[in-house]
């Protein structure tokens, strides 16, 4: 083994090690910036009748109504979440949420009920719930449909 | 004096590569082009996943030989090769 053999095989770990410390300092970088993810409904969505649950990887977002109360179920303990009524105007009415408990469970006294309450209402909604400084949002219709 | 600045631009040259090919080959096709490297597969792994994880370390490897290599040419052409 000659000299330049044995420089190369003293100097590759190095660079190895460094390239684990580098990658590992850029990710966690990466990791530290705040992202948007776009919750999508599991099939039809019906608050009024229990049956609304948005979705993208491991967070699900169940919405359903409890009398006059919308009531949210997460299967992560968020931050903060809002639920936003948008009229046939497209004029917006937000809905900040508080903790009912656990912070998997939030809710907010809303109109959802009446504008629910016969078959085939339909009302648009979007949500954004915080989670350890990413957002979930979604744009999403729910309908009636019993 | 001339034939050893030579011989030192030379060998730079050489670590220079070096460093670019594993730049490349760790950070490049490890974290950053990972996401096009997956949509190809090889041996059934999603390739930047391959590269993360396996091929870094055998272009590390092979860089070993090559640069070894190189030099010994290098050595053979500027007259200070090991006896």
């Amino acid at each position: 083994m000659n000299k330049h053999t044995k420089i190369a095989i003293f100097v590759a770990p190095f660079l190895l090690l460094g390239g684990y410390i580098a990658s590992d300092y850029y990710l966690e970088s990466l990791a530290k910036t705040d992202k948007v993810f776009k919750l999508e409904p599991e099939g039809h969505c019906d608050v009024f009748n229990k049956k609304c649950v948005l979705t993208t990887g491991e967070m699900k977002v169940s919405i359903e109504q409890n009398q006059q109360n919308t009531v949210i179920n997460t299967t992560y303990p968020i931050d903060e979440a809002i639920l936003f009524v948008v009229n046939s105007e497209q004029d917006v009415t937000p809905y900040p949420m508080t903790m009912k408990q656990t912070p998997y469970y939030w809710q907010s006294e809303t109109q959802l009920a009446e504008k629910l309450a016969n078959k085939s209402d339909n009302v648009k909604l979007r949500i954004i719930v915080k989670y350890q400084g990413d957002q979930y949002i979604a744009q999403f219709y729910s309908q009636t449909i019993r | 004096m001339e034939n050893t600045k030579s011989y030192w631009q030379e060998n730079l040259r050489l670590i220079f590569i070096c460093l670019i090919i594993w730049f490349v080959v760790s950070f490049g096709f490890g974290l950053l082009l990972v996401e096009p490297l997956n949509e190809f597969r090889l041996g059934g792994y999603k390739l930047g996943f391959w590269f993360a994880q396996q091929g870094s370390i055998y272009t590390f490897v092979g860089l070993i030989f090559w640069y070894t290599k190189k030099m010994n040419e290098l050595d053979k052409k500027h007259n200070v090769e090991e006896s």
